[in-house]
């Protein structure tokens, strides 16, 4: 049998110039704080990222003295608008109070794009351990 | 490599606070001395600053640098920036603090 196509499959992402990383943070006794973004990937022009898992905790370590909301946020933001793929907000002064999340993977960001973890606790006195991150692989477009 | 850097935002409605990178991980911030420590890939970092974030080791968040980090360095990281993720109007200025 003759073959006469030239026509040759692309390669997968992960055989694109792949690079695999994590953006993390973990911070045990962290006083109450206002919103801050921990950690943050942004896309590069040519390249695409696939998030392959986003994981977010925050565990009650210490009573506070007026509790108030507290939680994470894992947010993708694209050109246009954005969506808090994890969101949590509680309000608990029960020691050990345990909040967790995972995303499912398969999320792709374009370029540009990020997705950025955040935490916050609006208590008075008290403090969180907070685990959270994620793993991403991105490729040439 | 940890980097510390200014802190960005006021942490009050949409404004959160953060470090003006476009990528970095373990942000730890002090808001009243307006520092943080974030984990920024080496990819993401001029060589220029590399050397001066070793010559001006920082140990904690409230300690000032021994020289302000100069302006010609904040320049040359943003345009660093800039061209490595190559997305048009998009602009950070980091300054090393």
């Amino acid at each position: 049998m003759k073959v006469s196509s030239f026509a040759v499959a692309r390669p997968a992402y992960y055989d694109r110039n792949a690079t695999s990383g994590t953006a993390v943070y973990s911070g045990s006794f962290i006083a109450p704080h206002a919103e801050t973004v921990r950690w943050t990937v942004t896309v590069a022009t040519g390249k695409k990222a696939n998030i392959e898992l986003t994981r977010m905790m925050a565990y009650r370590v210490t009573v506070a003295t007026v509790a108030a909301t507290a939680g994470y946020v894992a947010r993708i933001t694209t050109a246009s608008s954005y969506m808090d793929i994890l969101y949590e907000a509680h309000i608990s002064n029960v020691l050990g109070y345990e909040a967790k999340d995972l995303a499912p993977a398969g999320v792709t960001l374009y370029a540009g794009e990020t997705l950025d973890g955040r935490t916050y606790d609006g208590s008075t006195g008290g403090a969180y351990n907070y685990l959270t991150g994620c793993k991403y692989t991105t490729f040439d477009a | 490599m940890i980097i510390r850097v200014q802190l960005v935002g006021t942490g009050i409605g949409n404004d959160p606070y953060r470090v003006d990178l476009p990528t970095y991980s373990s942000v730890v911030t002090n808001e009243t001395t307006g520092r943080a420590f974030a984990d920024v890939p080496a990819s993401d970092v001029s060589p220029d600053v590399a050397a001066f974030v070793a010559a001006y080791p920082t140990v904690d968040l409230v300690t000032p640098l021994p020289v302000p980090f100069p302006a010609s360095l904040a320049s040359s990281w943003a345009e660093f920036l800039a061209r490595r993720y190559d997305l048009g109007e998009a602009r950070w200025h980091p300054v090393v603090f």
